[in-house]
């Protein structure tokens, strides 16, 4: 790797890649494949939906052919789960089928906006983490939440940036600049990265990685993408690992003060 | 996951033994393995999770695991999701 940056640990897992790619929205599953290599990604999240028992054919029925687990870690989200009670069956289910026992915990009810319920997802974070699941919590940007999720042992924060699928970049970085600041395992921005100079944004401020989803998935290039996404985190991780100059009100000249012919 | 739809009436057979599985009733001669029911209903056993009674069932079990009338089960797929 050309930056040299330093690796990711998580729950004394090391990565190399600071992007976590989602698997939603592709147009067919060897497009998915196939930005998963581009984009450098070695975690990718899943989800658990209830089989279609109707006889159907489905593309994207198995999608464990295009992924392979032995090269990327499989995160199972619990995304449909209304409640607490709901993401722990999910995740136990996911645990059975033979997945490592990571889970990305995410529990939004309301379909507008998808922002997750803080409630239920420290009550289910408690849960999985005295099962002995390593709990990557989805959450809004909140530094109280944040803490909780920490002291109840999670193995990350994933703070939003604006609501998933949006694309609205980071909404909320004062709030994330304090989950930063105050935070003692990584920070992951995940959900409405919806450019590279936004998932830039977000290593620059110190965020330990980022998840990115849609703007991949959706793009009319999605390798390319993937591939752009890729160099923007390594970008500004390296800036960030570099020392960015502080920002000020008034200039400070990069030319001698004094006149030409003096 | 999602509601369940309205539940069906059980049209009459000569058992009457139905399952609910994803919250609709589908009847089984039973009692039968899981792994059976699986593939009974056109589905590779490998490829799904289930979860029989509330309890999450390994597919190394499937083959050993006894469902009963009025059992229920819920079978998941892993899915692409973000």
């Amino acid at each position: 790797m050309p930056l040299s940056n330093q690796p990711l640990v998580i729950a004394g897992r090391t990565f190399r890649s600071r992007l976590i790619l989602g698997t939603g929205k592709f147009s067919a599953p060897e497009v998915l494949r196939d930005a998963l290599a581009a984009s450098g990604a070695e975690m990718v999240t899943v989800a658990l939906r209830r089989a279609d028992l109707s006889g159907k054919k489905d593309p994207f029925a198995n999608i464990l052919e295009f992924i392979d687990p032995a090269r990327y870690l499989l995160l199972p989200n619990t995304s449909g789960a209304m409640n607490a009670e709901e993401a722990v069956r999910l995740a136990r289910l996911a645990a059975a089928a033979g997945l490592p026992k990571w889970v990305k915990l995410e529990i939004h009810p309301d379909p507008r906006y998808l922002l997750p319920d803080p409630v239920e997802t420290l009550k289910a974070a408690e849960a999985l983490v005295k099962e002995g699941f390593t709990v990557l919590p989805y959450i809004n940007a909140d530094p109280v939440l944040a803490r909780r999720l920490q002291d109840a042992g999670t193995a990350t924060v994933m703070p939003l940036g604006s609501p998933i699928g949006s694309n609205r970049g980071i909404q909320t970085r004062d709030q994330i600049r304090i989950i930063i600041e105050q935070a003692i395992v990584p920070v992951v921005v995940d959900a409405g990265l919806g450019a590279p100079s936004h998932a830039s944004e977000a290593m620059e401020m110190g965020a330990d990685a980022v998840l990115v989803n849609t703007a991949i998935a959706v793009a009319s290039d999605p390798n390319r993408m993937a591939t752009a996404f890729r160099l923007a985190v390594e970008a500004g991780r390296a800036a960030y690992e570099a020392g960015l100059a502080a920002s000020q009100e008034t200039a400070s000249p990069t030319s001698p003060l004094t006149a030409f012919l003096d | 996951m999602t509601q369940p739809p309205a539940s069906h009436p059980t049209p009459p057979t000569v058992d009457g033994s139905f399952i609910v599985a994803n919250g609709r009733r589908i009847q089984s001669q039973l009692p039968c393995a899981l792994e059976q029911f699986l593939l009974r209903q056109k589905l590779l056993p490998r490829s799904v999770v289930v979860e029989h009674n509330g309890e999450a069932v390994a597919p190394s079990e499937f083959s050993r695991r006894q469902l009963q009338a009025g059992d229920r089960l819920e079978i998941v797929k892993v899915v692409a999701g973000g």
